[in-house]
């Protein structure tokens, strides 16, 4: 049997993610990962981490909810393992709270996380602009340390790193075999996708190792996200904005609200203000297209779109891309079927 | 109400000795409740160790009374008003200072136990779901609440800014007997001395619990962890629980060791005990190890005692025995050891308490 050669696109937690399934799953292949950018720079790398899915709108919540529980249980796993410290994977318990009753009282994954409740009067006492809330245990993904923890196990599975941009999936043929586009925002210019926008983040890292529960507001604008190096303040979700500088500005209002929550949080120091820009779409993007053009053939896996969810799905996400690839790779090895392609 | 010209005319002598959380507790509120009250109150602390020498330096803060209710009914109150005091300040601020913080964590067992009775006292107490006794293969039933941390050394640190700043003096100075400090001229003395209240005034009742701790460097620890093991007694199996900076490792509880000096063996018991419950101690660097004694008792002594000096009498309040729950209750008791110096006060008409309080 051939290597199958698989080309990953994008080396944030998709990317990376993705691309370690496929070395573990799809026999007989090698995988290659090529980005611009690598960890620390990739936008996965200035998100939080916390496992707390956001609902895509057009994906049944059956599926939704399947990607966030393998991930959630692989990083379970890991989390309670000597491993843990170097993947960057702890438990971390807290609260979300709203302003007025959701109407979703008890969201879709609320028996995925752990010991998931609704807050008590007297945990709401020190909220006062707040009338619900949720607690429950869940875990963080500290992206800066599990990025380079998952490139070494790449590497350990055989995968090779290849550091270009690149401007055209084709430019990958005849190399590759398959090419499993993981290029998040950068699919807009990459495949073309217009529908993929930027939904600019801005956040604070600051140092308060007292600080010892998450707090976020169910809107998702203000949270807290104490994590092993450095509490993560948030945050912002400006749609359509490129910019990659920070805004002192927002950083004041950050502060402020995050404050507002957290008192204590006024004793805090060194902070560091970073800006992401989530992959935006309306809907995770995860299907196979086979591309064509004057006679040559490339299979491809596209996998982008996360926006604002991508740590909380990707495990469960790169399982079913690495089976799309193990289809196309099927495929490719069966001769009759070639020419369906 | 008393004369005005009675109350303005004396000075009150007032020695606390001993400066753990106790002392310095007691010394605040008493120098609250009652300093604007007399003409003029010389409040002293005398301490032959201060922080961070002191046994509360080594307690690792969690807010936690032992399981099973206090053989004294009068110290359930005490708990409650102790944590509800430190939640009060706990939105402040000052928390950072003070060496306060929230923390959410686990208490296991190996099998079921009933409900503790400061399951109220504390926030959002339930019990553990079957995944999350997953994580603790070792143990089969569980509590998950939110408590307080109150890190001894920060907060004894923010007591004695306190009190300074209010004008009392500390002394430091090895206090051989209460006559020695009642010949010196005071009107109360407040003994807060912990475990070694036996040298000033022997008490069968009081012996050392000693502890040992390490303090390692693992910030990826959110959660307190504290298992029990029934048969063997309070503190004595494997404990973590992170601090404002540091993660205490303990579980060692000695009845009647005076030695204060690290053991080689205890070291390993914990060691390997926290270990096995959190694997990811393996990661941890070490900061620090230390001894300290808890000042074990039945129950704790907290009430009035008349000392006979020649002719003269010198009033003593006894405040000590407060085992490993020291930080826990330390409010309640300071606040009922002001209670007892308003009756002295009262006792010696410079003071007329409240109705509500006769």
């Amino acid at each position: 049997m051939d290597t199958v050669r698989v080309a990953v696109v994008g080396a944030g937690v998709v990317g990376l993610s993705t691309a370690v399934c496929i070395a573990q799953l799809v026999p007989q292949c090698s995988v290659t990962i090529i980005s611009d950018k690598f960890t620390p720079d990739t936008t996965s790398d200035v998100a939080a981490g916390i496992l707390i899915p956001h609902a895509c709108a057009d994906i049944p919540i059956a599926v939704q909810k399947q990607w966030f529980r393998e991930t959630f249980d692989h990083l379970s796993s890991i989390a309670s393992s000597a491993e843990a410290v170097d993947a960057g994977v702890h438990l971390l318990s807290g609260w979300q709270i709203f302003r007025s009753i959701p109407t979703e009282q008890v969201p879709f994954w609320a028996d995925v996380v752990l010991g998931f409740r609704e807050m008590t009067e007297a945990e709401l006492k020190r909220f006062p602009q707040y009338v619900f809330g949720h607690a429950f245990t869940t875990l963080k993904c500290e992206t800066s340390v599990y990025l380079p923890w998952l490139e070494k196990r790449l590497k350990m599975h055989g995968g090779l790193f290849l550091r270009r941009r690149v401007e055209d999936l084709w430019e990958l043929q005849p190399s590759f075999d398959i090419v499993v586009n993981c290029s998040g925002l950068g699919s807009r210019e990459l495949v073309g996708d217009s529908m993929v926008f930027p939904v600019r983040g801005q956040i604070l890292q600051v140092q308060a190792p007292w600080v010892k529960h998450f707090i976020r507001d169910g809107t998702g604008l203000t949270y807290i996200y104490p994590g092993a190096s450095y509490v993560t303040l948030g945050g912002t979700r400006q749609k359509g904005d490129w910019n990659l500088a920070p805004d002192a500005e927002i950083s004041r209002d950050i502060f402020s609200r995050c404050c507002a929550l957290e008192p204590s949080l006024r004793r805090a120091c060194s902070m560091k203000e970073r800006v992401g820009l989530r992959p935006g779409r309306s809907n995770i993007l995860l299907q196979k297209e086979a591309l064509a053009r004057d006679g040559r053939r490339l299979c491809v896996v596209h996998h982008y779109g996360h926006g604002s969810g991508g740590v909380s799905v990707h495990w469960g996400c790169a399982l079913e891309a690495a089976r799309l690839v193990n289809e196309c790779a099927r495929a490719l090895r069966t001769p009759a079927l070639t020419s369906k392609l | 109400m008393p004369s005005l010209a009675t109350s303005l005319l004396l000075t009150m002598r007032v020695v606390v000795i001993g400066a753990g959380v106790i002392g310095l507790s007691t010394a605040l509120c008493i120098y609250e409740r009652y300093h604007s009250i007399l003409q003029s109150l010389d409040l002293k602390v005398y301490a032959d160790r201060f922080t961070p020498l002191t046994n509360t330096d080594v307690a690792a803060g969690l807010w936690q009374p032992y399981l099973s209710g206090p053989s004294n009914p009068q110290e359930m109150a005490w708990n409650q008003q102790t944590f509800d005091y430190l939640l009060s300040h706990i939105y402040s601020p000052n928390a950072e200072k003070m060496g306060l913080a929230l923390i959410s964590g686990y208490n296991l067992f190996h099998e079921a136990v009933p409900d503790p009775f400061w399951k109220n006292i504390v926030l959002g107490f339930r019990k553990l779901t079957p995944r999350e006794l997953d994580v603790f293969p070792d143990y089969s039933y569980g509590w998950f609440h939110t408590s307080l941390i109150i890190e001894g050394k920060s907060y004894l640190e923010w007591l004695t800014e306190r009190l300074t700043e209010r004008g009392v003096k500390f002394f430091q100075r090895k206090v051989e007997s209460l006559e020695e400090v009642a010949r010196g001229g005071v009107d109360v003395i407040i003994n807060c001395t912990g475990v070694w209240a036996g040298a000033l005034q022997p008490d069968p009742l009081l012996q050392p619990g000693r502890g040992q701790i390490i303090k390692v460097n693992a910030p990826w620890i959110k959660h307190f962890i504290v298992t029990h093991n029934l048969k063997s007694g309070i503190y004595t199996s494997p404990y973590i629980i992170p601090g404002m900076q540091t993660v205490t490792l303990g579980g060692i509880n000695q009845l009647g060791n005076w030695s204060e000096i690290n053991s080689t063996q205890d070291h390993n018991t914990i060691w390997e005990g926290c270990c096995r419950l959190e694997p990811t101690l393996k990661n941890a660097r070490i900061a620090g190890e230390h001894t300290g004694f808890r000042p074990v008792r039945p129950q704790l002594r907290l009430e009035r005692d008349q000392l006979r000096v020649g002719s003269a009498s010198t009033e003593v309040i006894h405040n000590y025995g407060h085992g490993g729950y020291g930080l826990t209750i330390h409010w309640g008791c300071a606040l009922e050891a002001a209670n007892l110096f308003g009756k002295i006060l009262e006792e010696k008409e410079l003071y007329r308490m409240p109705p509500s309080h006769l």
